[in-house]
């Protein structure tokens, strides 16, 4: 809590339908967000017990400065993951952070399974466990529409629910947030699932006087100002990230039909631009945050024969034009819109379905499965086929969509193909074949994320290729982030929030850190992630990359996989090298 | 020497909304020196392709050749 020197956590329990509050001096030195999850998860979890086991919990954190400075509005969500069996963490927008801040929680542990669907209504110093059997098997739309009817707190409230791939525990279902924002890796839609967990609505309404305002004010107008009048952002509101696609594209580094290819003869029809042109009527933002990156696209749907048509809307990022663009062939924006709100409706991570889809297609194509088993006739470019095999996948409608449901990692364990299956540790890729760093950068990241430490993002600065520098880079960045995800600065904005801005902003509000505090931070809570990591089991020497990364030339032109599985060596060695001193 | 330099997508901001603009540049003119002419700050240019292949900034232009600019990747 700003202005205290304890962490205030609010845990529940489905099993029981108990709750408790801990004010926890003990986690003050873990800032807040990732660092305060982090602990509470390795406090929680059961490394003995499956990832969907009752016992296992879901850990949700706001930062130490959430919604006090402009763009730090985002909640961490840690649990197991049921995709990799090992660390599950994820981050959401939306009002989420606001809703918790206001509500007087720094933190959320959920544990044990509920007898029947409920969904939970956080208030003040309450949560109501309200019956969610009429709200089961509901997209995430509807159940999002249902419960703001039902709960109150409109202005005030925060409501996050999974959708039919959740409860079926899809091993890479989402959690919707807000409608347009999603808790979308790792699966933490399947471990709402597994516990009964329908929804989350959120009340906050609390008020927080500002002990200094003079010097708060001060300090959150210079950042304000950075923030809008300044080209930092720009582009984020502008066209957002899908700007990406045509710079990737045109330096070879745009995943195409499984990575069988680095360029997309149609990336044009799916561009920032064309989108923005075509598609785009709305731009929103999350509570906190005076950039408005969410970028809200429009298709056209004939839902009845006689010219009956609907508008339909859907949220989208350049990861989503990746996956479900250039990942499958698909040649148009609306086609792709199409694709992203059925992933939406059912509850997936559009990342991994996208990518568990290019994996399909190939296995198809390569007389591995047959239509038999597909169903549907998969080929890169058939959206209709892919728009059923989204629906199946949800569904788990047979043996082979149940497979695939866990993952391209296991469901090439069942079915071959494991050189074009394409994830990092059994995360599904992100879309950026930029070179060594986006490959290591994924594989050694703690939730093998290209955010864990922007491993793309060295790949475009780094002059010359340097495997030293590299690995140096990579290491040092992830603490970094460690330490901005304790305050859960919305990683669009790292660039303004530098360290003395951080210092500036936190000793604003009653912290009285310095720089090598900082660091402290960042450390400690990269050793933590990596402890929870060994007691479930993970091992960074065993990943296997797929051998397609080394056969599809990236914008560093072909890359070797004796260099990669080198560079793997000495950042595994710096980890060492760092646990040793722990 | 007559260099055409092409903008994609967001660095139109820089160019008044042109996606394409012909230069007259002089002789040995470097990639990235053909873009700043055109509007371009260095530190919004990601990746320049020359006639179709990826060069760095110091590339050296020939009379007739097409720059073409694209933003950074951006990302969280």
């Amino acid at each position: 809590m700003i202005y205290e020197d304890y962490v205030r956590v609010l845990y529940i329990n489905l099993s029981t339908g108990k709750i408790r509050i801990e004010h926890r001096k003990d986690l003050h030195e873990y800032l807040g967000g990732v660092g305060v999850a982090s602990r509470l998860l390795e406090e929680t979890v059961k490394p003995e017990l499956e990832p969907l086991d009752e016992a296992q919990p879901i850990v949700f954190a706001i930062g130490a400065g959430s919604t006090v400075f402009p763009v730090l509005t985002k909640t961490v969500a840690m649990f197991r993951s049921p995709l990799t069996g090992e660390l599950g963490e994820s981050y959401a927008g939306g009002r989420m952070a606001m809703t918790l801040f206001m509500a007087g929680y720094d933190a959320v542990v959920i544990q044990g399974r509920s007898c029947k669907p409920v969904y939970l209504a956080i208030t003040r110093n309450d949560v109501e466990f309200k019956d969610a059997r009429a709200l089961w098997g509901m997209s995430s739309d509807e159940v999002g529409r249902v419960v703001r009817e039902r709960e109150p707190g409109r202005g005030k409230r925060s409501i996050i629910r999974i959708g039919p791939a959740g409860e079926n525990m899809v091993s890479f279902a989402s959690v919707c947030v807000d409608t347009y924002r999603h808790f979308g890796r790792l699966g933490l839609g399947a471990v709402f699932g597994s516990k009964n967990l329908k929804a989350i609505s959120i009340v906050g309404d609390k008020s927080i006087p500002v002990k200094n305002f003079k010097e708060y004010f001060k300090v959150y107008q210079e950042i304000y100002n950075r923030v809008t009048d300044t080209e930092i952002m720009s582009k984020y509101h502008d066209a957002g990230t899908p700007i990406n696609i045509e710079p990737l594209n045109a330096a070879g580094a745009l995943p195409t039909k499984n990575l069988r290819q680095n360029v997309f003869e149609y990336g044009d029809n799916i561009s920032g631009e064309t989108f923005a042109q075509k598609n785009l009527i709305r731009k929103m933002a999350c509570t906190g945050c005076p950039v408005g990156c969410i970028h809200i696209g429009q298709f056209r749907r004939e839902f009845d024969k006689g010219h009956e048509y609907e508008a339909v809307s859907e949220s989208y990022d350049y990861e989503l034009l990746f996956s479900l663009g250039s990942f499958l062939g698909t040649k148009t924006s609306d086609e792709v819109l199409q694709l992203i709100e059925l992933a939406e409706h059912y509850g997936l991570d559009a990342m991994s379905a996208g990518v568990a889809l290019g994996w399909a297609t190939e296995a198809f194509m390569k007389k591995l499965v047959t239509e038999e088993q597909t169903l549907v006739p998969l080929g890169f470019g058939k959206t209709q086929s892919y728009l059923k095999a989204i629906e199946y996948m949800a569904n788990k409608r047979n043996d082979f969509y149940k497979a695939l449901s866990e993952g391209v990692n296991k469901a090439s364990d069942l079915y071959g193909g494991k050189e074009f299956a394409m994830h990092f540790a059994g995360n599904e890729m992100p879309g950026y074949h930029t070179g060594y760093g986006a490959i290591i950068g994924a594989a050694v990241g703690a939730r093998h994320s290209h955010l864990c430490n922007g491993g793309y993002s060295i790949d475009q600065s780094m002059k010359e290729f340097d495997k030293e520098k590299l690995v140096s880079a990579l290491f040092e960045e992830e603490k970094e982030r460690c330490m901005l995800n304790s305050l859960v600065i919305c990683l669009f904005a790292r660039k303004v929030y530098d360290r003395k801005t951080i210092l500036m902003a936190l000793n604003s509000i009653g912290y009285n850190l310095k720089d090598e505090d900082l660091t402290a931070i960042g450390e400690r809570i990269y050793k933590t992630k990596l402890r929870i990591k060994k007691a479930l089991g993970f091992d960074q020497m065993s990943v296997k990359l797929p051998k397609r990364l080394f056969e599809t030339p990236s914008m560093m032109g072909q890359l070797d996989e004796n260099v990669a599985y080198e560079l793997l060596g000495m950042y595994n060695k710096r980890v060492e090298e760092m646990m040793a001193g722990a | 020497m007559k260099i055409i330099v092409e903008a994609a997508g967001w660095l139109k901001r820089f160019t008044s909304g042109r996606s394409e603009l012909e230069l007259d540049l002089p002789e040995n003119a470097s990639a990235i020196k053909a873009a700043a002419t055109a509007g371009i700050p260095e530190s919004e240019t990601g990746f320049l392709i020359v006639n179709g292949k990826k060069v760095d900034g110091a590339y050296v232009l020939k009379d007739g050749d097409t720059v073409k600019v694209y933003s950074h990747i951006i990302g969280g």
